[in-house]
């Protein structure tokens, strides 16, 4: 009944099912290859778009204890012995703004900050000390984020480097 | 008539060293038909102080800027800061009045106030 010939071609019909074949072995070998590639890829991705925005600012409204809102906020940036404005937006609902520069351009080089205040409290209905805030500060490592806040009242303003 | 002879003031303080800030290079630009013309210059004296940067006949209502050259004086001292000088751009509306207009000084952050 389970002659010799029979037992062999159930034994090897068992090891078919439960052990991949060489060229399958090679397939799985390559697919854990190249996922290990593709999550080192990722994580050297990540590293490299860590300073994707690079430079960040905020304005705080400390007279109301409140973000500032709709403040026109120009980056530019010194070269050639003048300014070269480079990007120019409005604080969000949380005083905020960010990607103002991309990290290509964002080197080693001289930046200034101008906050339209004159036109943030013109639209309160307000009078203020400073028609427009001027920030001039200067990168040396432009691999690090930098985040350059304003605390604003119509008669005192504060900056800081901040994270 | 004198009263206002000194209309326009200013002091910087280094609050990283907790004392004024001696010999800041502080220039007062007045802006006049669409640019700005230097006023006066002067070095913060020991006390940290500028006075007399305007007298008050050329102190009318304007726009004014007071520039702090703080690179030159964190390079005497040996120290690198984040701002290579530093402007504070302002409108005088009042100009019988006195204004001081100070700066709160560090390597790594400033304030400034209209004070008296």
């Amino acid at each position: 009944m389970f002659s010799p010939a029979w037992s062999l071609v159930c034994f090897a019909l068992f090891f078919l099912m439960d052990h991949p074949s060489q060229l399958e072995s090679t397939e799985i070998t390559e697919r854990t290859e190249r996922n290990s590639s593709q999550e080192f890829t990722s994580s050297v991705s990540s590293i490299m778009s860590a300073n994707e925005n690079p430079l960040t600012s905020h304005v705080l409204d400390t007279a109301i204890g409140r973000p500032a809102v709709g403040v026109p906020v120009t980056l530019s940036k010194y070269e050639n012995d003048q300014w070269r404005n480079i990007s120019k937006q409005l604080t969000n609902s949380d005083g905020r703004v960010g990607n103002m520069i991309s990290s290509e351009e964002f080197s080693s080089s001289r930046y200034k900050l101008t906050f339209e205040t004159l036109s943030y409290y013109d639209s309160r209905g307000e009078k203020t000390f400073y028609p427009y805030i001027e920030v001039i500060f200067e990168i040396e490592t432009p691999e690090e984020h930098f985040h350059v806040p304003i605390l604003l009242s119509a008669y005192r303003f504060s900056t800081y480097r901040g994270s | 008539m004198s009263a206002n002879e000194n209309p326009l003031t200013s002091h910087v303080l280094d609050t990283g060293i907790g004392r004024p800030a001696v010999g800041v290079l502080v220039t007062l630009s007045k802006y006049e038909n669409d640019q700005w013309r230097n006023i006066s210059k002067q070095l913060t004296n020991s006390d940290g102080r500028v006075g007399n940067t305007i007298s008050s006949e050329e102190f009318s209502s304007s726009i004014y800027k007071l520039t702090f050259e703080t690179l030159s004086y964190y390079e005497s001292r040996g120290e690198k800061t984040f701002y290579p000088y530093i402007e504070v751009i302002f409108e005088i509306e009042s100009p019988e009045e006195h204004y001081h207009v100070p700066i709160l000084l560090s390597a790594y952050g400033f304030s400034t106030y209209r004070g008296s």
